[in-house]
């Protein structure tokens, strides 16, 4: 016999009384308010609420600081750089994320305005439930003393990392007789951002510039991203839903290579590609100057280590560091010789 | 009416509670993770909302994922354990997805079938010094109409015309895939050619996503944002909008969500499961009783329920009296890497990877094989034509040590990850070893302040050997790309002993016929008790060097039809 109360009727109908299910003993107290199980389905994406406005949680002058900080993480050249990408705002809407309701933490779906669609639904962020909100709000407010967040021990937050990192950079601003760290010239405050010695300035970077990262590169409605001036740098055609790409776009390149008509078709029916061939061609191309960088593309393995690396620099590193260690294999004045698609 | 208790509403799961649900079955399947489905278990699947979306700062942000600060996974080495260290790593680590449908909300839809010899490997190959190698108890045939059913149930896409005499003969199929391919990336193609050039032969991926309209949901757009990310538009088949939301509609399952399973208790003599105990999403205890407890937590988490349950009848974990549960803990090992190109090859735009290899699957033999210390080298496929979205890149940048400031947005303008590296991913077989093991960590507790799992883990001399012979061929193929100006292989076991970053887990309850040697029969229920079967990967003795999930759903869907038939 049920004592659930949650459930939707149709469930409640199609459940038989095979099943035993007992309330016995509370545990732990939640966030939450729901004294039930919660059966799956149905109105988890939050109604038509309208976009949710970010908030913010630093001083002025401690966003100034911030900014000076995001400014030398991904610097303005021939670009514009962080401080355009409205990074330090969108940090700081992220401290202050359980200032608006829903919290500040995921946008919204499926689609922004950007692919064909008519709407933004990114705007409209996700509420979160019990669980993400005491994974959130330990990760952004620490553990601050509660039982409830310090099962594994106490738990320091972002909002007290970042307090304490840029109150420590005026800190180092002032010994050199500066008002503040964000009147510094940027040689500078490069070497203080750079002083591996200190540790309040140095927990703070491990996780701004992850934080940057976010803010710069993904999309704009977390606050960042300003003008789209991440994806524009970086020819970053973003999200793209729900247009997508056409078979064409997907089998040509926009830019066709040397090799283009020796390549074999595509898979599947009738798509549009060139058509193969047995060919046999040369390259006098060669790169004069191939970065001595290990690169590696899977997002399968690379989605993982971002995601355990769980916003820490040291982290990401500690995963992909090793793999820098690769050679690389070049080619120079290589011949390309007997191509056939036989 | 008879009645299931399913824990874990992955693929695995899913498809048990669909088979049971058609057969009359009152199914309850508890998941720890919330619904990201808007309208699940209320409107067909083609008209599943989604809260997913192209939104790097998700992934970044652990979307669909336990959190790392509520549900720790931790780990070590082989050698870490030696020396007496408990931990070394903490955090998300190896865990897979956590919400309604499991990690194939975000998965890539990668399909091959597994091989007919690897269900023999023992009997043809013989054993490997400090492995622990079997036989699986069923066959490539036992498995095969199972493997059409769930093709087309789920809708697969491929083309049997195309794929390599060799491919068919070890995984023969009755007819053409569902559907044909969706076009190859541009840059698959430039990695297709080099394939050939090398004298390889590149197949169109099978894979469950749509090339055209199937079951009411739309045809792919090639966003190529596609692992770690859920589709935007419904193009993907997954447990849920195949099995789950199909099953729930029919009125027989329901699913609790944030169920958070941590015993099953037996009769005094141990023979029988009674109830499942669990955490409700206040943090009250419940439980739940049914004529079968099916396990579907995926290989580490069924691995800790399992261990978590002991009681006086199973002092080391329930139906643990073979001392196997938790041991022979698989993690596929990747070989990545990529040809260098001088422009932009577009390896985003596509759906991703849109071409296989199947040229290293092996097994080698011979002198050269010999000279590396092991018996025979067996490989895996490749994956050819995946990019990074550019988040990804950026981190990236990052992981590897580049500084911030001017280096990192050089690299990002540059954009060599991204735009102009062609990348592949050998998956390699990874061989079964007692010391790779999941147990109860002795420190570490999660939210609910139940011991975590820990994960010691070491490549076997098998794996560093095929990462050493596989990774110059690798590097040939990449550097005969028509285009490529260079080429970089990383072969994972040559520079870690932790494992690799993947969702390609097995092991941890094997299957077989031997009660002495392993955890649970031919149809996946526990030796030493009757009514618990485990559906998962956890079930698999060896772990072939291709994508799981075929598999896992195949023989979840083998299981389930015979616990229906009354013969499990």
């Amino acid at each position: 016999m049920s004592k659930n109360t949650g459930f939707t009727r149709r469930q409640v109908l199609k459940t038989s009384g095979a099943m035993a299910i007992t309330a016995v003993v509370p545990l732990l107290s939640n966030c939450g308010s729901s004294s039930s199980d919660r059966v799956a389905g149905g109105g988890n994406g939050g109604g038509s609420m309208g976009p949710t406005q970010p908030s913010t949680y630093l001083s002025e002058s401690q966003l100034d600081n911030l900014r000076a900080l995001v400014d030398r993480l991904i610097p303005e050249d021939m670009d514009p750089g962080a401080v355009a990408g409205c990074c330090a705002e969108a940090i700081d809407h992220l401290l202050a994320a359980f200032k608006t309701d829903p919290p500040f933490i995921f946008a919204g779906a499926p689609f922004s305005d950007r692919g064909g669609e008519a709407e933004n639904g990114f705007l409209e962020f996700i509420p979160l439930d019990p669980y993400e909100e005491l994974a959130w709000r330990m990760a952004i407010e620490g553990s601050q003393g509660m039982p409830e967040r310090e099962f594994n021990g106490p738990v320091k937050g972002m909002q007290q990392i970042y307090i304490e990192g840029l109150a420590r950079l005026d800190e180092r601003a002032a010994e050199q007789g500066f008002g503040s760290f964000s009147e510094m010239p940027a040689s500078l405050a490069d070497v203080i951002l750079g002083d591996s010695s200190d540790a309040a300035i140095q927990d703070m970077v491990d996780i701004a510039f992850p934080d940057t990262l976010d803010a710069m590169y993904g999309p704009p409605e977390y606050g960042g991203n300003c003008a789209l001036v991440g994806w524009g740098f970086t020819a970053f055609d973003g999200d793209v839903h729900p247009r997508g790409y056409t078979d064409e776009q997907v089998v040509t390149p926009d830019n066709p290579g040397l090799f283009d008509a020796l390549l074999p078709p595509s898979f599947g029916p009738d798509r549009s590609s060139p058509t193969a061939g047995s060919v046999t061609s040369s390259s006098s191309s060669s790169l004069t100057e191939l970065p001595m960088l290990a690169s590696v593309v899977s997002s399968d393995t690379i989605a993982a280590a971002i995601m355990d690396s769980n916003g820490s620099l040291k982290r990401l590193q500690a995963q992909l560091k090793p793999m820098a260690q690769q050679r690389i294999a070049t080619l120079s004045n290589r011949v390309y010789k007997g191509v056939s698609n036989a | 009416m008879p009645s299931a208790v399913i824990i874990g509403s992955g693929p695995a799961g899913s498809i048990a509670a669909w088979e049971l649900a058609k057969a009359g079955w009152s199914v309850t399947v508890l998941e720890r993770g919330r619904n990201l489905r808007p309208g699940f278990g209320e409107v067909p699947s083609s008209e599943l909302g989604t809260l997913y979306s192209s939104d790097e700062v998700k992934t970044s942000r652990q979307f669909g994922f336990p959190h790392p600060g509520l549900e720790p996974i931790t780990g070590r080495t082989q050698s870490e354990a030696d020396e007496g260290v408990d931990s070394s790593i903490q955090g998300l680590h190896v865990s897979l997805g956590a919400a309604v449908g499991g990690t194939s909300l975000h998965y890539n839809a990668k399909f091959p079938r597994f091989w007919k010899q690897d269900f023999t490997q023992l009997t043809d190959l013989g054993p490997v010094d400090g492995a622990q190698m079997a036989d699986w108890p069923i066959s490539y045939d036992d498995l095969a109409p199972y493997y059409d059913e769930v093709e087309q149930t789920i809708g697969v896409q491929g083309d049997v015309n195309a794929m390599p005499a060799r491919t068919l003969e070890q995984s023969p199929r009755s007819g053409q895939f569902v559907m044909p391919p969706n076009p190859t990336g541009y840059s698959a193609r430039l990695l297709a050619q080099g394939a050939k050039n090398v004298g390889w032969e590149p197949f169109p991926y099978p894979a469950a996503v749509n090339s055209q309209e199937f079951d009411g949901r739309p045809a792919c757009n090639s966003c190529g944002m596609c692992s770690s990310f859920g589709c935007p538009i419904n193009a993907r088949g997954d447990a849920m909008t195949s099995f789950l939301n199909p099953a729930v509609l029919s009125g027989n399952v329901r699913v609790i969500e944030r169920a958070h399973v941590f015993k099953i208790s037996t009769t005094p003599d141990g023979s029988r499961a009674t109830d499942v105990h669990y955490y409700d999403i206040d943090g009250f205890e419940r439980t739940i009783s049914g004529d079968k407890i099916l396990i579907a937590g995926s290989p580490i988490q069924t691995a800790r329920l399992l261990l978590l349950s002991a009681n006086g009848a199973h002092p080391n974990g329930l139906g643990n009296g073979s001392d196997q549960v938790g041991r022979n803990t698989m993690f596929h090992y990747f070989t990545i890497g990529g040809a260098f190109f001088e422009r932009d090859v577009q390896t985003l735009r596509a759906q991703s990877t849109t071409v296989q290899l199947d040229d290293l699957v092996g097994p080698f033999t011979g002198p050269d094989v010999q000279a590396l210390g092991v018996p025979y080298i067996k490989g895996g496929l490749i994956q050819v034509g995946s990019g990074l979205p550019l988040l990804q890149e950026a981190y990236f940048y990052a992981g590897i040590g580049l500084p911030h400031g001017a280096e990192h947005k050089n690299a990002m303008r540059t954009s060599l990850a991204r735009q102009r590296l062609g990348g592949v991913q050998f998956v390699g077989e990874d061989l079964p070893q007692a010391n790779n093991r999941v147990d109860l960590d002795p420190n570490v507790k999660d939210y609910r302040g139940l011991p975590t799992a820990r994960v010691t883990y070491a490549p076997h001399a098998h794996e560093k050997a095929s990462a050493q012979y596989t990774a110059p061929q690798i590097e040939a193929f990449l550097l005969a790309t028509p285009g490529a100006v260079g080429a970089v292989v990383i072969p994972q076991p040559l520079i870690t002993d932790n494992p690799s970053n993947t969702a390609h887990h097995a092991g941890t309850a094997r299957f077989g016929n031997d009660p002495a040697t392993s955890v649970c029969n031919k149809d996946g229920r526990l030796h030493e008790v009757d009514n618990v079967h485990v559906m998962d990967g956890s079930l698999f003795p060896t772990f072939p060097g291709f994508n799981p999930t075929l598999t896992i759903l195949a023989n979840s869907l083998r299981i389930a039809r015979a616990i229906a038939a009354g013969t499990a």
